[in-house]
C-alpha cells in the first residue's frame, strides 16, 4: 500500500514537471507571437517559426546574438542556452500552418 | 451567468486541479468549470480571453466590451495620413467567440475587485472566479485649459478615439489652406505609444509633402526628450527638412496650457502662442475610468500590479492588464498589452491548476513609420525581477543609426507584417 502511494506520488511529480517544463517553453515563445503568429504561425512575410527544425531555430538565434539582423540582434542576446534550447524545442514540435493539409487523413 | 457561489467555485477548482495534475480531463459530471470574466476587450483584455481558451479549454471566459468596432492605436496615424482605409484597422470580437469566448456587448458601469464581478450599466452582473480589468486609458480633462470632451468633435485626439475622431482629422489635413500649419500638442510621460506622437508628425508632413508642399508641421512638447528620438531627428532631417519642427518641454516652455478651441490657438506654459489651422491636442491620460472607480489606482491615476502575474495586491483573484497597469519599465503598448495578457492567462491557467508560476522573460517591440518606406523600431527584453519587471541590460535598443534606405524599408514592412500577426494573435 505504502509501495503504491509512492509510486504514485512519483508519477504525479514527474508529470508535473513534464507540465512545468512545457508550459516554460510555451510561456517564452508567447513572446515571440506578436510578430511571428499565434503559435508561430505567420500570416505574414515574417518568418513562421512553427515546425523549425531545432538546430536551424539555435543557429539563426546564434547568429542573431552575434550581431545579424535588424531586430532580432538586439532581442537574441537576452536568451540563455537553457531558454533557447526550450523555445528550439517548443517550435519544433508544433505543425507548420501550411503542413496541416498534409497532415490531414 | 450566474454568480458562482462558493461550492462551485471549489468544485470548479477541484475539478481544474485533477486536470492540471493527471493531464486529463477528469471533471467530474456536474462539477462547474472555473470561471474568469474579462472588462475591457481592447488589445490586453482579447489577448487574455483568447490565451485563456488556448491554455485551459475547460475555463469558461466572459468578455465585456461596450464596442462591437474596435478601431486600433497601431496604424490609425496611416490611416489620418491617407495611407490606407480605416477599415484595414477595425477588429471584431468574432474570432473570440468562435474561440468559445462568451462576448458581452455593454456599457460597464463599474468593477467590484471585492466579489470579483462587473456590474453592467443595464444593472446585470457578471461575476467569476477571477477577475480580469483592461479598461486602456482615460483623459486628464483636467489638464488642459479649454480642452474637454465639448471640444473633442472640433479638435479631436484621434488617440485614437474611434472612426469618427480619425476621418475628422483626416478631412481637417485635407482641407487646410496650402501654406497651413498643423500643431501638434504632446504630453508628458507616461502616456499611452511613446513613439505614437512622432510617427503622427511624421506622416502627416509626408501627406503634406505630396499634398501641400507650402504646408508645415509644429511638434508642442512636455518633454524634453522622447522616444526614438535619434532616429526619428536624422529621419526627419533626410525627409522633411523644415516642414517638421519640434519645441521640447523645459528648453522652450512647449507645454500647451491652454486651448481655444474656436480660433485653434494654444499657449504654453512659457506665455507663448500658436496658431494653427488643423491642431491636434493628446491630452495627458490615466487608467480607464474602471481602475479608478474601483479604487486600484496611485496618485498618478495607474493601477500598480504584481509582475508575475499583472494580479492587485491585496485583491484576491483580481488582475489588471495593458495600458492601465503600471509595468515600467514597460511602455504603454499594444504590443505590451498582448504581452502582459499572455502571462496573466498563463498565471491564472496554472494558478487554478494548483501548478507554481514558471520563470519566463517578455518582449516588447514597436514599430514606427517616418514614411511608408522608412520603419524605425525599439524593442526591449524584461525578466521578473520579484514583484517587478527589469529590462535586460545586454539586449534591446533602437534600430541603428546608419543604416541603408533597404533597411528602413525592411522595417516599414515588418512593422505592417506585425500587425496582421499581433491582430490575429489578440483578436484570433
Ligand atoms: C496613435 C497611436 C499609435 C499606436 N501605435 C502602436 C504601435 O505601433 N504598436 C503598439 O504596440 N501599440 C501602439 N499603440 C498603443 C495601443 O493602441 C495601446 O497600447 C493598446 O490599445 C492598449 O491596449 P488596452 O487593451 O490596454 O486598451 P484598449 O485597446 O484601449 O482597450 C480597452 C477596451 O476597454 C473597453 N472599455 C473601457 N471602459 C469600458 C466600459 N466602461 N464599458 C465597456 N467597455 C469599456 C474599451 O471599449 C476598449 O475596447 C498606438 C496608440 C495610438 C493612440
Amino acid at each position: 500500500m505504502r509501495y503504491r502511494a509512492r509510486v504514485i506520488a512519483a508519477l504525479l511529480t514527474v508529470f508535473a514537471a513534464a507540465v512545468a517544463a512545457a508550459g516554460e517553453g510555451e510561456m517564452l515563445a508567447s513572446a515571440c507571437s506578436a510578430c511571428h503568429g499565434p503559435e508561430g504561425r505567420s500570416v505574414t512575410g515574417l518568418p513562421s517559426l512553427a515546425g523549425m527544425n531545432r538546430h536551424v531555430f539555435m543557429d539563426r538565434m546564434q547568429a542573431f546574438r552575434h550581431g545579424d539582423g535588424t531586430i532580432m540582434n538586439r532581442i537574441a542576446p537576452a536568451y540563455d542556452a537553457a531558454q533557447t534550447a526550450a523555445l528550439a524545442d517548443y517550435f519544433a514540435a508544433l505543425d507548420r500552418g501550411d503542413n496541416e493539409q498534409r497532415h490531414a487523413p | 451567468m450566474p454568480r458562482s457561489d462558493r461550492r462551485t467555485l471549489l468544485r470548479g477548482l477541484a475539478g481544474a486541479a485533477a486536470l492540471g495534475a493527471l493531464g486529463l480531463p477528469l471533471r467530474r459530471a456536474r462539477a462547474a468549470p472555473p470561471t474568469v470574466v474579462i472588462a475591457g476587450g481592447g488589445f490586453a483584455g482579447a489577448s487574455c480571453a483568447l490565451a485563456l481558451r488556448r491554455l485551459a479549454p475547460q475555463l469558461r471566459v466572459t468578455l465585456v466590451d461596450r464596442q462591437p468596432r474596435f478601431v486600433t492605436g497601431p496604424f490609425c496615424n496611416a490611416v489620418i495620413a491617407g495611407l490606407r482605409p480605416i477599415s484595414s484597422i477595425t477588429q471584431s470580437h468574432a474570432g473570440l467567440s468562435a474561440a468559445g469566448v462568451r462576448i458581452v456587448h455593454a456599457d460597464i458601469d463599474g468593477v467590484e475587485p471585492a466579489a470579483r464581478r462587473i456590474r453592467l450599466a443595464d444593472g446585470r452582473t457578471i461575476g467569476g472566479d477571477r477577475l480580469v480589468i483592461a479598461p486602456g486609458i482615460d483623459f486628464d480633462w483636467a489638464a488642459i485649459d479649454g480642452y474637454g470632451p465639448a471640444q473633442v468633435e472640433r479638435i479631436p485626439h484621434a488617440w485614437p478615439g474611434g472612426a469618427e475622431a480619425l476621418r475628422t482629422l483626416r478631412q481637417q489635413l485635407r482641407a487646410m489652406p496650402d501654406n497651413g500649419r498643423v500643431v501638434i500638442s504632446v504630453p508628458d510621460n507616461p502616456y499611452r505609444c511613446p513613439p505614437g506622437p512622432y510617427e503622427r508628425a511624421s506622416l502627416i508632413a509626408h501627406f503634406l509633402k505630396q499634398h501641400k508642399p507650402q504646408a508645415s508641421v509644429l511638434i508642442l512638447d512636455a518633454k524634453d526628450h522622447f522616444s526614438k528620438e535619434p532616429l526619428f531627428r536624422t529621419a526627419w532631417g533626410t525627409r522633411y527638412g523644415e516642414r517638421l519642427q519640434w519645441r521640447g518641454g523645459r528648453r522652450d516652455g512647449a507645454r500647451v496650457v491652454a486651448v481655444d478651441s474656436q480660433s485653434r490657438r494654444v499657449r504654453t506654459i512659457s506665455g507663448d502662442e500658436y496658431a494653427a489651422d488643423v491642431l491636434n491636442i493628446i491630452p495627458p491620460q490615466r487608467a480607464g475610468r474602471l481602475a479608478g472607480d474601483a479604487g486600484l489606482t496611485d496618485a498618478a491615476g495607474w493601477v500598480p500590479v504584481t509582475a508575475h502575474d499583472f494580479s492587485v495586491a491585496g485583491h484576491a483573484g483580481v488582475h489588471v492588464i495593458g495600458d492601465a497597469a503600471r509595468a515600467e519599465p514597460m511602455p504603454k503598448s499594444a504590443y505590451a498589452a498582448n504581452m502582459q495578457a499572455k502571462l496573466c492567462a498563463h498565471a491564472i491557467a496554472r494558478d487554478l491548476a494548483g501548478e507554481p508560476a514558471v520563470e519566463t522573460k517578455l518582449i516588447n517591440a514597436c514599430y514606427s513609420l517616418v514614411a511608408p518606406d522608412y520603419g524605425i523600431s525599439i524593442t526591449e527584453v524584461y525578466r521578473l525581477d520579484g514583484d517587478t519587471l527589469a529590462a535586460i541590460a545586454n539586449a534591446g535598443g533602437i534600430s541603428a543609426l546608419a543604416a541603408d534606405s533597404q533597411t528602413r524599408a525592411a522595417e516599414a514592412d515588418y512593422a505592417r507584417a506585425w500587425y496582421q500577426n499581433i491582430v490575429r494573435d489578440s483578436f484570433g
